[in-house]
């Protein structure tokens, strides 16, 4: 199989059998007391059929669901015990009856390869919460994929359904659940063996109407006793008496051999059956499910798909998996006699067998069974080789946890040989987060392709494996903070890979990227980031998160409209025209708000924002929430509601996780920041005092911005004249690095500081032109937010700017942001112990003006809710009750 | 999970009801005795470990077989 991505077929497709709900067999004997039972049980939080094979657990419920509308059906098989299959199964078969209910839980699932099963399952639980339509999911052969993590999950979703889902598990082993305790409540459904075994009555009814035999009463009893009720073995002695005049004989000769039943009675069917049809049924026991190809690739017999219809019509359990009659399987338990039958009748032939169900199922795209048999055929060399060219597929459509339970099952001697294998099981190792095992398995890769004679299945990576393993070494580096090595193997790897291979250099580009950014060489990162998104254009997974790294990174370089443009066309492309919302999307529409912030566009600001949260989980990346609070954070504190954002940083740092992109403004420098700037210097010089320690941890891109909030609060800290030639210095410093790599909102935010740092000092002419270079380079970019927060101690030195200087306007530009009023705080309502903020000093002189709140609102462009806060504010600080106490403070402050 | 060795180790399994020898070989190599007086089959023979045995009692589930009692037999009782 090639090994490249976005073919045709996808690397692993959900087989539609598996959804499929059986119906009923035509003439198939009525259960009426079971199904009472079932319907009963509604309400119940587990409905368990719990029995051995054969006892009629899947035709009960095909029976008592029948014509029921709002059923979903999943026939579990060993394929699904891997968590991550079993979760994408799961979810695949209530989302074709109720698709809303899965879309959370199978975002959560495409994000996390190695899915918490608890996590999924709550996701899937509280999505259930808004449905109002009762529905049923039957888990049928649910032993097949019991294990540990999967159970906790099936147990988590027990103790937590809703009553709107009626869970059903067919089962021959008990689910880990805790049924006692379901029993003592009542809450539970229960059908087990006994429940099951037929009746008399039933049995006389199955061996006329289903198998329309005549017998009498006393064969009847002599069946029931021998069969002890078992439909199975019912179904198998009514098969064997078909076609004998001698019936009463027959099932006497049954109740003198007390053999196995199973195994007696399949000797005396197959013994009656043409020798092609009896090689069909022995050779084809061992495909999990057949159709008329695969059969006659299997048998060597012809007529696949008339055998398959035959079997079918004379009872012969096969059971068809769609409607169409294209898929069918045997009845489980007469699969496994007919394995056993012939595992000791041709003791060799099995291999053979499963060695022709691999090669058909490789040639028709179906890896993962492929896999199964070449393994089963004990081909393990044909099997890693399957292994191999299967993982550049699925690790492009994101499977890595499924890849790996396929190559885990290889034995250790065959995967060190195979140096492609090895730097596959490092890549899916990462991806589900186990960097320990990735680190050696890439060095296990090198020491394999070192060799003299490597084992190869997949040429095309082989060619190119120094490059991959060096994007996995860049990966790692980076996901372990370690930026330059990160650029040194990052660099590495686009070296050596060919430039035309834009699927293998989208990581590195991106990494190298981070990493560049990471430690501020911005030009870099922008080129890189933007060569992976364009090679990776058509991959909406990769092009979202890596869009907002680059926007991010033009924002730093000062290009917002560039930024912006980079935000739109990535929702545009893989939002709005996929009609998917795929993780990332909405900390796209966070960049965009990003950016009118910087701006000053406060409402499309809010906008922007609203959407975002709007869009809501499936779209949001794992950093969402802390990126939303933070920019909600700074928007509150610029709309002059204090309160409101110091509340949203507090939220911001407690959902902050740390990831490989840096965060370029952190939570706790714009907070201490904002308490400088109101007034608060005791905490703020509190959280510089907090630094020390962690300063280390940080990457450069995100040191730069907290040694600047640090040195405005050292500028500013009463009596600090003494220590400001130093911190003049490192500001100076910090504004020739900032522009000599064009770190340009940095470089805006540094140069205001060092202006206040020369004016403190007393050196006027030096501050002059700091803050007509922070004007003049803001206003070139666009940029008003950094301006307005920061010139407000600097408004004597720009009123000596020349009135005819582009930074002159600018200011003027910025300025207007306040309309008419003072503007240090110092020197207006000096005296009120928290001063009133530019925005609310500005409502109060329209309130004073005689303006009506909502004539306010229009005025400013902001909600009306916004301006009632400001004047509460406003009122709040001055001590007034009223607008006429509120106008005379200000006014008897010089506010007015 | 306790640092347990897994030798192989011999297992005795009964099952209800007469199973032919020739099954011997779909349990892993055990020899197959029936007992007449119990109506039950004994297998005996060497099991890998724990794994393996939870697989063979899975067979027996899956074929429907009731399972009467597993004893572990040591490894030197019988003679291979």
């Amino acid at each position: 199989m090639a090994a490249s991505p976005g073919g045709a077929q996808p690397a692993n497709p959900l087989i539609e059998a598996r959804f499929f709900i059986p119906q009923p067999r035509a003439g198939s004997v009525p259960r009426r007391r079971l199904a009472q039972k079932l319907s009963a049980g509604t309400g119940t939080r587990l409905t368990l059929l719990s029995a051995p094979a054969g006892f009629g657990k899947s035709s009960l419920l095909a029976q008592w669901l029948e014509g029921e509308p709002d059923v979903a059906w999943l026939a579990l098989t060993p394929a699904e015990s891997e968590p991550s299959q079993f979760w994408r199964y799961f979810l695949a078969a209530v989302a074709r009856i109720r698709p809303s209910a899965t879309e959370a839980a199978a975002s959560q699932l495409e994000a996390t390869p190695a899915p918490d099963c608890i996590a999924i399952s709550r996701t899937f639980v509280n999505a259930l919460a808004v449905e109002s339509r009762p529905f049923t999911l039957v888990l049928d052969d649910y032993h097949e994929v019991d294990g540990l993590e999967i159970g906790e999950g099936i147990a988590f979703l027990v103790d937590n359904l809703p009553p709107v889902m009626r869970l059903v598990i067919a089962t021959r082993s008990d689910p880990p659940v805790a049924l006692s305790r379901l029993r003592a409540r009542g809450d539970i459904c229960e059908i087990r063996v006994d429940d099951l075994r037929f009746t008399r009555e039933e049995v006389g009814a199955f061996l006329s109407a289903t198998m329309r035999l005549e017998v009498n009463d006393n064969g009847v009893a002599s069946l029931e006793s021998r069969t002890e009720g078992w439909p199975a073995g019912l179904q198998l002695a009514g098969l064997s008496l078909q076609g004998r005049d001698d019936l009463g004989a027959v099932i006497d000769s049954f109740g003198g051999d007390d053999r196995y039943i199973f195994d007696y009675l399949l000797d005396e069917v197959l013994a009656h059956q043409p020798p092609d049809v009896r090689q069909f049924l022995l050779y084809t026991s061992v495909l999990g499910r057949l159709n008329a190809g695969l059969c006659e690739a299997v048998s060597g017999c012809s007529g696949g798909q008339a055998t398959l219809e035959r079997l079918e019509r004379d009872n012969l359990f096969v059971i068809p998996l769609d409607q169409k009659r294209e898929w069918y399987r045997y009845h489980h338990l007469f699969a496994e006699v007919l394995q056993a039958a012939i595992g000791t009748a041709e003791p060799g032939r099995l291999s053979e067998l499963h060695g022709r169900a691999s090669a058909w199922y490789a040639a028709h795209g179906h890896t993962g069974e492929a896999i199964h048999h070449a393994l089963a055929a004990g081909d393990i060399a044909n099997a890693a080789d399957l292994i191999e060219t299967s993982w550049r597929a699925m690790d492009t459509s994101r499977h890595p946890a499924t890849w790996l339970s396929w190559a885990r099952q290889l034995p250790a001697t065959e995967l060190a040989a195979r140096p492609v294998l090895n730097a596959g099981m490092a890549w899916a190792l990462l991806s589900v987060g186990d960097l320990e095992q990735a680190s050696m398995y890439l060095d296990a890769a090198d020491a394999a392709a070192a060799e003299p004679a490597p084992v190869v299945a997949d040429h095309t990576e082989f060619n190119v494996l120094a490059g991959v393993v060096a994007s996995a070494r860049a990966y790692l580096a980076q996901a372990n903070g370690d930026a330059r090595a990160t650029i040194v193997h990052a660099r590495r790897a686009l070296d050596v890979l060919p430039a035309t291979d834009r699927l293998r250099r989208g990581s590195p580009s991106a990494l190298l990227g981070i990493a560049a950014w990471a430690v501020g060489d911005l030009e870099a990162a922008e080129a890189a980031l933007a060569d992976g998104v364009a090679a990776r254009s058509d991959d909406s997974r990769y092009a979202l998160p890596a869009s907002y790294v680059l926007g991010l990174i033009q924002v730093g370089r000062g290009e917002l409209d560039r930024a912006q443009r980079t935000y739109q066309r990535a929702i545009d492309v893989h939002g709005e025209a996929t009609g998917q919302q795929l993780p990332g999307l909405a900390d796209l529409h966070i960049g965009l708000a990003d950016v009118s912030y910087e701006r000053n566009e406060l409402d499309a600001a809010e906008v922007a924002l609203a959407t975002s949260k709007e869009l809501g989980n499936p779209a949001a990346g794992p950093h969402w929430s802390y990126r939303w609070l933070t920019l909600a954070a700074r928007l509150a504190a610029a709309r002059g509601d204090t309160d409101g954002a110091f509340a949203l940083f507090d939220r911001a740092e407690e959902q902050y996780v740390r990831g490989p992109v840096p965060s370029v403004r952190p939570i706790g420098a714009l907070r201490a920041r904002l308490q400088l700037r109101h007034g608060n210097i005791q905490d703020a010089v509190a959280w510089v005092d907090r630094q020390t320690a962690g300063l280390d941890l940080l990457q450069p891109i995100e040191r730069e911005f907290v040694d600047i909030v640090m040195a405005e609060i050292a500028v500013r800290r009463p009596g600090s004249r003494s220590g400001v030639p130093a911190i003049t210095e490192k500001l100076e410093a910090i504004v020739s690095a900032a522009s000599a790599s064009s770190r340009i909102a940095n470089l805006i935010e540094a140069g205001i500081v060092l202006a206040q740092a020369y004016d403190v000092a007393g050196d006027s002419a030096r501050a002059r032109q700091a803050v007509e270079d922070a004007l003049t380079t803001g206003g070139q970019a666009g940029f008003i937010m950094p301006l307005v927060d920061g010139v407000q101690p600097l408004r004597s030195i720009i009123a000596t700017l020349d009135p005819a200087s582009p930074a002159a306007a600018y200011a003027a530009t910025v300025l207007a942001e306040f309309g008419p009023g003072p503007f240090a705080p110092a020197a207006s309502g000096a005296g009120l112990p928290e001063p009133l903020t530019p925005r609310e000093i500005e409502v109060l002189g329209l309130v004073a003006g005689g303006m009506r709140n909502h004539e306010i609102a229009e005025r400013l462009v902001i909600s009306l809710a916004t301006v009632k806060r400001h004047i509460a504010n406003a009122y709040g600080k001055l001590g007034a009750r009223n607008r006429v106490e509120a106008i005379d403070a200000a006014r008897s402050l010089d506010i007015l | 999970m306790s640092e347990e060795k897994h030798q192989p180790g011999r297992y005795e399994i009964r099952v209800r009801g007469r199973l032919p020898g020739r099954w011997g070989a779909w349990f892993a190599g055990m020899s197959l005795t029936y007992e007449t007086h119990s109506g039950e089959t004994v297998l005996r023979g060497p099991v890998a470990d724990q794994a393996a045995l939870h697989g063979l009692l899975a067979r027996f589930r899956d074929l429907g077989i009731p399972i009467v009692s597993v004893f572990e037999l040591g490894s030197d009782s019988d003679p291979p």
